[in-house]
């Protein structure tokens, strides 16, 4: 009987329904009385009792008598449900679906439907300043009718115009359909080491690599990290060697929120075309919790990285052959790197992001056109304290998938 | 080298599509659409067509824009579009009957044109197969140097073409014969030609042996001579529909007559059928010289970019114009296409362009929209992706390319990228840089004296010898370069 509420209430939750409040005693002072189940914002390990949470002032019952549905409802409680506070609205799918459809061009619509409204202007906002900043970088090439010397800056505030417009908009899909219950906390490994195992297999049909081997290894201190990484195609035509270097300048080994200062040193040996490249990239890196902004939107994430680099390129006289390490380099190069998204967890141990990536020294072509750049969808689930199980699919012009294995050291 | 890399990959069909099939379910992106290798894809079509049952035709050197197939009541129709001095003709006929195809070609030289054609069966007599077999191919019995795998009837002739609508138009009409084993080419449309009576029987028997089962092949070539003493070429780019500019280009380029045009790309703003239609029209009108063009990002900005083989042609393309073998490419999408860099390697190795027995040009100009690397590279002008970037540059350094023109920056500099000169040479009607000056066009001066890769040095010259590539300047008595290039302004 217990199980059977349980799945209907979660039924009823995910529809947004409210079920008629005479089935439910009467709540507790500062509860709506909605038994929407909502998650903790604090996740609780399995077998452990779990922690009342801030939202919640009084979560024990007032009625002496224990009832079979009370008995229910502690246990719910026990596993980590609390009713929803009365301040908070509950999701709603035609909000969603609103936030969905027309709310791609009105951004906010959605939570402006479930009762949201401060956040429905800030999600408003935000297209605004979005639209505001990709139109900027278009009109930046008018003098020029897009054939100045802006690239660079263009790119960025087309770039960061385009993440904040769609950010805005998932958000407002994901707000409006889950109400004001947080997401689970994003809780990725940010100290300790961690050697990684990878295949990855790449499709372009401009280049013969397909089958990647990568072997990495994170030394994280929480403030500091090294990263070496080698990914080596099987036939071992194409070689790519990595170092990243950097510290985490703003709130250490804090998952959810980060500010990173670091240099990537990488080496490319390509024996297929003859020629290798090496060079350094510096860059900065941020990620924060979206719900410190907008309350319904707690442990959704957005981040981004922006690097300039330096690459030096050397030519053998033949292709089957690379320079050696020492070789002068023929031209140098320099790039512009600029990636940016959002992830959230899609349950306690599963992290999800979806980015934009604008990096040239990707082996995966990029999507035609004048801005180029890839989406990435990573997944990483925590089997275990010791294992990660990480999937990452890219797609450009080319396409990329990466299985690995994070093992913890 | 591609051989060993496919070694090393998954050999299982399954296992790959599996791969990529997950990938694509993943990302939920569906079948990417990649627009160079469509149009890598259209202008491989545009090699080749069928004229009517069992009659097709291969160019080289052109496009076939458009082909009507013969009816009971009217002849099969075939227009081509040069892209080059050369153009090639096969028409191959597996009928019986005598048919006649009439051959219109556009974007020629108004003047000094060459027409030749000879006769072809498209097999070798047993006999000279049987004894290559016996000897294990140490002697050459074939009798066509520039075709092994086929046997003359005739030797190569001169023919007539007829004027067409325009200076640069030539229309011509080839009849098959392919029970008499003949070819007539006539400046006019022919009388029919009966067939001869049991020609079908005869062809198609047994007996008749390879030789007599095999198509008639027509080969055509259209060609226009340089002079011996060097020649010069014109580049151009960026117009953006900047037709004014176009106007005053054109003018000034007719005043100093090269031997023809390339135009480097994004001759429209936004690539519109329109905006391509009226540049295409002006050109068509305006230029005294032949003319040919590949695509810039513009120019593919749009639905039009499916069908810009039938308003341009191809839009990667090659051409051996005296000492130098003119590479170019359609780099349109920030990008090679998968074929268009199997092309790029190929014409730098000095492949023959269709037929061989031809020496290669001593000297390559790359011309491409696109640069590989932008020299300010986080301007982002170049190509999307260094790996790919890195592919061309290192074949560019490898061939000793003497030069890369581009015209996506709009202004006039060489730079020099991994020993390659390469010049920016967008100056045909966007907005430049640096608008002191004017825009301007690119002329490409190629010597006559230039030392080809098989020749001996003349160590007896002023200069003492130079290198194949390069020229003795005997005034200043040094090697100079074979190729010159030279912004003019206007």
């Amino acid at each position: 009987m217990q199980l059977r509420a349980r799945i209907a209430l979660v039924c009823l939750g995910l529809l947004g329904v409210s079920p008629a409040p005479a089935q439910e005693p009467p709540p507790p002072p500062g509860f709506s009385g909605d038994p929407t189940p909502v998650r903790s914002e604090v996740n609780v390990p399995k077998g452990k009792a779990p922690s009342v949470p801030d939202t919640v002032p009084d979560a024990k019952p007032r009625q002496p008598v224990r009832t079979g549905r009370a008995e229910g409802r502690d246990a719910r409680r026990r596993e980590g449900f609390y009713p929803r506070p009365i301040d908070e609205s509950p999701g709603s799918l035609l909000g969603g679906a609103l936030a969905l459809g027309p709310g791609f061009l009105v951004h906010g619509l959605g939570h402006l439907y479930i009762g949201e409204t401060r956040t429905a202007w800030q999600l408003f906002l935000t297209e605004v300043v979005g639209v505001g900043l990709a139109v900027t970088g278009l009109l930046l090439d008018a003098p020029s009718q897009k054939s100045g010397g802006v690239g660079g800056l263009r790119q960025g505030l087309l770039h960061t115009g385009t993440v904040l417009f769609l950010s805005s908009w998932l958000a407002d899909v994901l707000g409006a359909f889950k109400g004001a219950a947080a997401l689970d906390q994003d809780t990725s490994r940010t100290e300790g080491s961690r050697l990684g195992l990878a295949y990855r297999y790449t499709d372009d049909p401009v280049a013969p690599f397909r089958h990647h081997i990568v072997l990495r290894l994170d030394l994280d201190t929480g403030w500091f990290f090294a990263r070496p990484k080698i990914d080596l195609e099987a036939s071992l035509a194409l070689r790519q060697m990595q170092l990243e270097l950097g510290t985490r300048v703003f709130r250490g080994r804090n998952a959810q929120n980060r500010v990173i200062v670091g240099a990537r040193l990488r080496r490319l040996e390509n024996s297929s075309f003859g020629y290798t490249a090496m060079g350094v990239m510096g860059y900065v890196d941020a990620k924060s919790d979206l719900g410190q902004v907008l309350p319904n939107l707690r442990n959704f994430y957005l981040f981004g990285r922006i690097g300039y680099g330096y690459d030096g390129l050397s030519f053998a006289e033949s292709t089957d052959s690379v320079p050696n390490v020492f070789a002068e380099a023929e031209f140098y190069d320099t790039y512009l790197v600029i990636e940016s998204g959002m992830g959230f967890n899609l349950s306690r141990l599963t992290h999800i992001e979806a980015a934009f990536v604008q990096d040239p020294t990707r082996d995966i072509r990029p999507f035609a056109g004048r801005e180029g750049g890839l989406f990435e969808l990573s997944l990483t689930y925590r089997q275990s304290d010791s294992l990660d199980i990480e999937f990452v699919g890219t797609a450009g012009d080319a396409l990329a998938v990466w299985l690995g294995l994070g093992f913890g050291l | 080298m591609s051989g060993r890399v496919a070694a090393a990959s998954c050999r299982a069909a399954s296992c790959r599509a599996a791969l990529r099939g997950l990938a694509v379910l993943v990302l939920l992106l569906g079948a990417c659409a990649q627009p160079a290798e469509e149009r890598a894809d259209a202008n491989a079509a545009a090699e080749s067509a069928t004229l009517g049952t069992r009659l097709t035709v291969k160019v080289a050197g052109g496009t076939v824009a458009a082909v009507t197939e013969a009816t009971s009541t009217s002849l099969a129709k075939l227009r081509v579009r040069a892209q080059s001095l050369d153009v090639r003709i096969d028409l191959s006929d597996l009928g019986c009957a005598p048919r006649t195809v009439e051959i219109t070609v556009t974007h020629l030289a108004p003047s000094g044109l060459k027409y030749s054609f000879r006769p072809l069966l498209d097999a070798l007599p047993p006999e000279v197969t049987a004894a290559e077999g016996a000897l294990g191919g140490l002697l050459d019995f074939r009798a066509d140097p520039h075709d092994a795998e086929r046997t003359p009837v005739d030797a190569e002739r001169a023919f007539e073409t007829s004027p067409g609508i325009a200076p640069d138009v030539r229309r011509f009409w080839v009849t098959l014969d392919r029970g008499r084993r003949q070819v007539r080419i006539d400046a006019l449309p022919p009388a029919a030609v009966p067939a001869e009576v049991g020609a079908c029987v005869t062809l198609d028997a047994d007996a008749a042996g390879p030789l007599g089962q095999a198509a008639l092949v027509a080969r055509l070539r259209l060609r226009q001579p340089l002079p011996a003493a060097g020649h010069r070429f014109a580049v151009f780019g960026n117009v953006a529909s900047h037709l004014g500019t176009l106007d005053a280009m054109m003018a000034s380029i007719n005043t100093r007559q090269p031997a023809f045009v390339v135009i480097s790309g994004d001759l429209t703003a936004n690539g519109t059928p329109s905006e391509m239609a009226a540049a295409i029209d002006r050109l068509d009108r305006t230029l005294t010289m032949p003319w040919y063009a590949t695509v810039g990002d513009r120019d593919v900005s749009s639905d039009l970019q499916g069908t810009l083989v039938r308003y341009l042609g191809r839009t990667q393309f090659v051409l051996d114009a005296g000492a130098t073998r003119v590479l170019v490419l359609d780099s349109a999408d920030a990008s090679l296409s998968s074929r268009g860099h199997s092309q790029l390697e190929d014409w730098l190795a000095d492949a023959p362009l269709w037929w061989a027995g031809d020496d290669p040009p001593a000297t390559r100009v790359v011309i491409t929209h696109v640069p590989p690397f932008d020299p300010q590279g986080a301007r982002n002008l170049g190509f999307h992706q260094r790996l790919e970037a890195g592919r061309v540059l290192a074949a560019l350094h490898r061939a000793d390319v003497a030069w890369l023109i581009t015209s996506q920056v709009p202004a006039f500099s060489v730079e020099t990228v991994a020993g390659v000169p390469m010049v920016n040479g967008g100056g045909g009607g966007a907005p430049l840089n640096d608008s002191s000056r004017g825009h301007f066009w690119v002329e490409v001066a190629v010597a006559g004296d230039c030392v080809a890769p098989g020749d001996v040095a003349d160590t007896a010259d002023a200069c003492g010898g130079c290198a194949a590539g390069s020229r003795c300047v005997a005034d200043v008595a040094e090697c100079g370069p074979c190729v010159t290039v030279t912004p003019i302004y206007f």
